[in-house]
């Protein structure tokens, strides 16, 4: 011990006077097994909290979960489903009827508990006032945009009980965002077979919503004491990685369809293993890959299989490869390329229906695509758009117009390879 | 390092096997500091075990260190010494037990020795007990002045001062002694 240790001016014989203390016999191995056993006895009589994952570990979990199977959960049994229903509809009455008498129903103390946050004495009522709602909701899409609702919600809870310092209540918001989450994503699937536009709407919302969760955890992380800091930024980790991911769902969802006359191209189909990498892909623009059919249906001509153009896509398949970056814009660019939409006759292939994984990613490319072939005519059922030339007598068949409307002319041809 | 991260983390979190890390990691110390104080080996176990079921008392009443729990547990422990002296007038007792020394060494100087820590130890024990605290933390057991400042619940600069009183009173009363002894 030193001055600089004291971080003042000490008498150097003070100090050596001190120093005689410091030096402390050896602890009597036997005086301190005795101390220990008497300690650990009192351990075992004293009941203690079993270990719990942090917030940000339970949330890690959940989230991994989700991000492996979203939609590949079984359906359940519609009459089960409906049974479900009618119980969770008996219970929420019973529930509603409770509160009223345990509060004295009355208009006031439902609207505190509207702002009631975890750990507040109201807080179990406007939960309850929540399930209550979800109860009266039958639409899928409406107990989508519900489910969003209430995750909206314990998202600023989060948020509130992060200002207020009361960490120890931020674990069972995060647990009920998760589960609000995974049910929008229930709802979302069923929605997909019936409206997948609207189901691919919705989706957008979902990872809206997940981005303003991020840029809670983001806030919070400066606040929670260090050990859990680790913890929560690999979480932050794992929903921006979820986030990219979804941005390249979102471009398949939307301007998909028009591409439709391109993304036949057999490379299309490499793409897939691409989008199998990013679980997340599947549960968005699927419906739009169902426009891309239609240009299968142009496939449906032969004729262009004799187009030594084929060679060209192999060239696409390189461009493939930019797939593998999230960023499904970069793919755009490729599909310019006027061989492709020589290609598309090519493309007849029926692998290319099959792969309608493929499509979702695919959908991203597209619309450009020149045609060099001539025009051909669609089935008698649907006028030809006004820009194009009547088709000459010539074999080729690239419909696919960028001027033209994406599917309409080839609406025809849908759906029939895709839906093995 | 284990028990810096305990002490970040909230209380009502700890298992029993954090708590047996906490023993393991913190009983040693308090032990020493205990029978620096104290200057007698059972006392200093009895220190270091009231600590523990102190703290084990207010974990299940669902209360809990604050903050640093080995500030916490000097702080626990730092109470019961003065309890304890408090309760009975320090005396100086030159037990056989208490004595140091090499089996060789003269009895004269092994007595001499622990005559020598008493008077220390009076010194220590006739400072407040905010002085007394930080000598013990700082110079002993060389805590930096943060966390003796937390450990007080006080400024660095409330520490500081104490200090500085501190090492004053030290001086009065123990040069005076060993300065005339060594001036020859």
């Amino acid at each position: 011990m030193t001055e600089d240790d004291l971080q003042e001016p000490v008498d150097a014989r003070l100090v050596e006077a001190l120093n005689v203390l410091r030096d402390t016999p050896e602890r009597s191995p036997d005086l301190a097994e005795q101390t220990r056993t008497n300690f650990l006895a009192q351990l075992e009589s004293v009941r203690l909290p079993r270990r719990r994952f942090t917030p940000w570990e339970r949330l890690k979990e959940g989230l991994t979960a989700l991000l492996r199977s979203p939609f590949n959960s079984d359906k359940e049994n519609p009459t089960m489903a409906s049974a479900k229903t009618r119980l969770t509809l008996a219970i929420a009455a019973v529930m509603v009827v409770v509160t009223i008498v345990v509060f004295g129903g009355s208009a006031v103390t439902v609207l505190a508990a509207q702002s009631a946050i975890p750990g507040d004495a109201l807080y179990p009522v406007k939960r309850t006032m929540e399930r209550t709602r979800l109860s009266m909701t039958r639409d899928a899409a409406a107990r989508a945009e519900v489910e969003l609702d209430f995750a909206e919600r314990r998202r600023e809870e989060i948020e509130t009980l992060n200002a207020e310092g009361r960490f120890q209540n931020i674990e069972a918001a995060a647990d009920a965002f998760e589960a609000h989450i995974r049910n929008a994503l229930a709802e979302v699937d069923a929605l997909a077979e019936t409206d997948p536009a609207l189901a691919s709407e919705i989706m957008a919302r979902i990872t809206q919503t997940l981005a303003g969760y991020l840029d809670v955890l983001s806030v919070v992380l400066d606040n929670v004491p260090e050990p859990l800091q680790a913890d929560l930024q690999r979480t932050i980790g794992t929903l921006g990685a979820l986030d990219g991911n979804q941005n390249a769902n979102d471009n398949a969802g939307l301007g998909t369809n028009d591409n439709v006359g391109t993304n036949d191209n057999v490379d299309a189909n490499d793409n897939v293993d691409v989008n199998d990498n990013v679980d997340m892909n599947d549960n968005v623009g699927t419906n739009d890959n169902v426009d891309m059919n239609d240009n299968v249906g142009t496939n449906d001509n032969v004729d262009m299989n004799d187009n030594v153009d084929l060679n060209d896509n192999v060239d696409m398949n390189d461009n493939v490869d930019m797939n593998d970056n999230v960023d499904m814009n970069d793919n755009v660019d490729t599909n310019d390329n006027v061989d492709m939409n020589d290609n598309v006759g090519i493309n007849d292939n029926v692998d290319m229906n099959d792969n309608v994984d493929a499509n979702e990613n695919s959908s991203v490319n597209t619309n450009d695509n020149e045609n060099t072939a001539p025009y051909v005519p669609p089935p008698p059922t649907n006028p030809p758009p006004p820009t194009n030339p009547p088709p000459p007598s010539d074999t080729n068949i690239n419909d696919n117009d960028n001027n033209s409307p994406g599917g309409s002319d080839n609406t025809n041809f849908n759906s029939n390879d895709n839906d093995d | 390092m284990k028990t810096d991260a305990l002490a970040q983390a909230d209380p009502s979190r700890w298992t029993g096997q954090d708590l047996v890390e906490v023993y393991e990691q913190q009983s040693p110390g308090l032990y020493r500091y205990a029978v620096r104080l104290l200057g007698d080996a059972v006392l200093a176990e009895d220190c270091v075990s009231a600590t523990f079921t102190r703290l084990l008392d207010v974990l299940q009443r669902g209360g809990g260190p604050r903050g640093n729990v080995r500030a916490y547990l000097y702080t626990v422990a730092h109470n019961w010494i003065m309890d304890f002296y408090r309760r009975r007038v320090p005396e100086v007792t030159l037990e056989a037990g208490n004595l140091r020394g090499a089996p060789g060494d003269d009895p004269a100087t092994v007595v001499s020795r622990e005559r020598e820590r008493q008077q220390v130890r009076e010194a220590l024990l006739s400072l407040t007990e905010d002085q007394r605290q930080v000598i013990m933390l700082r110079f002993y057991e060389a805590w930096s002045h943060e966390e003796t400042a937390e450990a007080l619940g006080k400024s660095v600069e409330a520490t500081r001062a104490l200090q500085h009183r501190a090492l004053e009173r030290l001086r009065s009363k123990l040069l005076p002694v060993r300065g005339s002894g060594e001036t020859q």
